[in-house]
């Protein structure tokens, strides 16, 4: 039978309650007490029970979503989850005022056991408490096993409450899709959403639904998945998550970073999700965008388990960029803000080396763009004196060839680049970095301009405008000289030209274009493209002469 | 010239009652806290149960204002979850026991213990409280709360011995109720309205959820429907 003896349990459970009115605390202490509880425990902020939780386990949280100043109460929770200070075996009940609202806007790992709606009274209370404290006991043995991360046993263990019958298949199915899917198996996963749709239209299983499809690489199904929840549920911003990932992995990332903005709009607060945002705007070149998520992502990861070094870092390697294509105040204004941020940063993450000598490096980008030279080369002799060339990071190299390229070191920076190269070339990731820098070390100014440049010289050459394509290309080349597809296009276009018009000013340009990518790598994906046009303009060289 | 953007009234409306909420919450706290401390014959003289009557009907209005401010933005869709009924119903007859009990009226739930559907709690929670609500005030001496599965809808009626509906109010045809709802003549338009919206936001297949009002049934006073798909 599916029955707990209540009055027996509650002399054992240790509550926490979290509130920010004294009043309120104690008469849910009252209410408690009247129920036979015994350890009862009082919060009047994130802070506090926080720190209450780092020292003792609560059987029982009873939290206000709404404290006042700081933390709300569904920051509580993820930070307790994310630090396992919560186990599933606990039970943490959402206290709020309108129940609905909160419910669709936190994400599923992150949701409280059970909500209960202001005002509340004793009997209600009691009512709701007895009901979550019987699906908690009844449900305990699966938690358990959650809990250790024994999957396989939790799976089992619903599959056998399942058959014996129980009044939580609901909480199985979603379990049991929530498990698979945690080890892999998305077609055990796919299987379970199927079913239960297959009686009712629920926005979870159709969200489950749209992230097997994600992960299957089903990118079009995912997406249709959706938008059928975001329909019925424009609310639930997991379904926005969902769809940014199948356009982003559709190569759409400007779509993608739509919709993920819609989603940031509805629930600011979470961390990772403006991370991700800032993550994708720098991919679309969106600078300011990309600072506004990322300014978010610092200021609401504070003091939390969210708060990285690198959110830091990554929002000054963004100011610094976006002050340098900017002008007078508002570019001195970034670069202020830039410089606080890292102090703050070198501050905060003082034992983290790595991070402080990127930080340095940064810092001598933003001290050159305001034309500060001395301040500069000091920022980066202090990273030099931090780092040992030979087995330096991955990370720390590319920040600190960055930095000599902007401080017109181009030939140390190529040369680091190079053994860069050399010592990462297993790692295709590492890689593209260090080509993007090689091709294109100037601001994003620049880079934005070249790439529009380069799109209309391609579509010119597609169309037989021949003469209109190396105009372009070569327009493009005064922002990025040195990138190595721009490069190749306009020898391509050069050679098609010559073929027609036997023009020597043209081999002339191609010539150019090839000595200014001497230092292009075997590792670049762009070298046997370069091979093959060397061979090619040689020979039509010897010919010539 | 530039035009300054205009508050809307509804997402004001909205946020007041957020903190009407919490304001009730506290004062029924207070209520509470004060009653424990009087002796029993003066609880009863005060009649205790009428503050707690009361406040339960300003909640169970700014549960249907906050509804009600939702259906119109259509922000937030309706949040479907499987429940149990006895779940729902013993803790709606929990909440209204105590207030019913001091005016002498029995409340009985009749309910099997596997039955459960799929709805949004919290809006069907606002459904069965204003109708309780309405009943304990019509009602003479009993209320009878049931759910039950007919033709494939879930059936949640509340009976009382009262007087039963008006004849304006009874429902002729399905559908007709909205109609009839005549917002001048007070408080059962708005928990009407509220009910049959948050019904008709129920869908399964072409099924779409409705509130019926009938007289008789089991108690032979008025009986409140409503039906989910």
């Amino acid at each position: 039978m599916e029955d707990v003896k209540l009055k027996k349990v509650y002399p054992k459970l240790r509550f926490l309650v979290i509130d920010d009115f004294e009043s309120f605390r104690s008469s849910l202490r009252l209410m408690l007490s009247s129920f036979g509880a015994e350890h009862i425990e009082m919060a009047s902020n994130a802070e506090d029970a926080l720190n209450k939780c780092k020292y003792d386990f609560f059987d029982v949280i009873l939290c206000d979503f709404n404290l006042g100043h700081g933390k709300n109460g569904q920051q509580i929770l993820e930070e307790l989850r994310v630090t396992k200070r919560l186990k599933h075996t606990h039970l943490f009940v959402m206290i709020t005022a309108e129940t609905s609202k909160d419910v669709v806007l936190s994400a599923r790992e992150y949701q409280p056991d059970g909500y209960v709606a202001k005002p509340i009274t004793r009997t209600v209370l009691e009512q709701r408490l007895g009901q979550l404290l019987t699906q908690q006991k009844i449900l305990k043995p699966i938690n358990r096993q959650i809990d250790l991360q024994n999957y396989p046993k939790a799976i089992r263990l619903c599959h056998d409450m399942l058959e014996t019958g129980t009044r939580y298949k609901s909480w199985c199915y979603q379990t049991l899709a929530k498990l698979y899917t945690l080890l892999g198996d998305s077609s055990s996963a796919e299987k379970i959403y199927r079913d239960v749709l297959k009686s009712r239209e629920l926005p979870w299983a159709r969200l489950g639904m749209g992230e097997v499809f994600n992960m299957e690489n089903q990118y079009q199904e995912a997406k249709r998945c959706f938008e059928t929840v975001i329909s019925t549920n424009p609310n639930l911003v997991e379904a926005y998550d969902g769809m940014s990932e199948s356009y982003l992995r559709m190569g759409q990332p400007k779509r993608a970073q739509e919709v993920l903005q819609t989603a940031v709009e509805l629930s600011p607060r979470m961390v990772p999700r403006q991370q991700k945002l800032g993550e994708i705007c720098l991919k679309n070149q969106d600078i300011e965008g990309a600072v506004k998520a990322l300014r978010k992502a610092v200021h609401f990861g504070e003091n939390s388990v969210h708060e990285s070094a690198q959110h830091y870092l990554e929002l000054g390697r963004c100011l610094s960029e976006w002050a340098e294509s900017e002008d007078g105040e508002k570019s001195k204004a970034l670069a202020n803000e830039a410089l606080l941020l890292l102090d703050k940063a070198a501050d905060r993450f003082s034992h983290d080396e790595e991070a402080c000598t990127n930080s340095l490096l940064i810092e001598a980008r933003i001290h050159q763009g305001q034309g500060h030279h001395e301040e500069a080369a000091q920022s980066l002799h202090k990273a030099e004196c931090a780092l040992e060339e030979e087995n330096m990071s991955a990370s720390v190299g590319l920040e600190l060839a960055k930095t000599l390229y902007t401080l017109d070191n181009h030939e140390r920076a190529e040369n680091l680049l190079l053994q860069l190269s050399k010592r990462f070339e297993n790692d295709s990731a590492i890689l593209a970095k260090i080509e993007s820098l090689m091709d294109e070390p100037e601001g994003i100014t620049s880079r934005i301009k070249a790439k529009e440049l380069n799109k209309q010289g391609i579509s010119e050459f597609e169309k037989g405008k021949l003469d209109a394509a190396i105009e372009s290309f070569k327009d493009a080349l005064t922002y990025t000289p040195k990138h190595a597809a721009l490069n190749l296009n306009l020898v391509q276009v050069a050679i098609k030209a010559y073929k027609h018009t036997s023009d020597p000013a043209l081999l002339e340009s191609a010539h150019e274009c090839l000595d200014r990518l001497s230092h292009i790598p075997e590792q670049h994906h762009q070298f046997n493209r370069l091979k093959h046009f060397r061979k090619v303009l040689a020979k039509l060289s010897k010919k010539d002469s | 010239m530039t035009s300054q953007k205009q508050p809307d009234f509804s997402m004001i409306i909205a946020s007041a009652v957020h903190d009407m909420k919490n304001s009730l919450s506290m004062l029924l706290h207070s209520v509470d806290t004060l009653c424990e401390q009087l002796p029993e014959e003066t609880r009863e003289q005060l009649n205790t149960s009428t503050i707690q009557y009361e406040a339960e009907r300003v909640n169970s209005y700014l549960i249907q204002l906050l509804g009600l401010y939702r259906l119109q933005n259509e922000k937030l869709g309706i949040h479907l979850d499987e429940h149990y009924l006895n779940d729902l119903l013993d803790e709606q007859a929990a909440h209204y026991s105590e207030m019913l009990k001091a005016k002498s009226v029995a409340l009985e739930v009749e309910v099997d213990h596997s039955l459960s559907w799929f709805f949004d709690r919290e809006l069907i929670l606002g459904i069965i409280n204003n109708a309780l609500n309405n009943a304990s005030r019509y009602t003479r001496s009993r209320i009878l709360l049931k759910a039950y599965e007919e033709d494939e809808y879930l059936v949640i009626e509340v009976h009382d011995d009262g007087e039963g509906y008006p004849s304006s109010m009874l429902d002729t045809t399905p559908g007709t109720i909205l109609n009839n709802i005549n917002f001048s003549t007070g408080s059962t338009s708005l928990g009407l309205y509220f009910a049959s919206n948050v019904a008709a936001l129920h869908k399964q297949a072409d099924r779409v959820g409705r509130i019926e009002l009938i007289n008789g049934g089991k108690l032979e006073g008025g009986v409140f429907r409503l039906l989910l798909p």
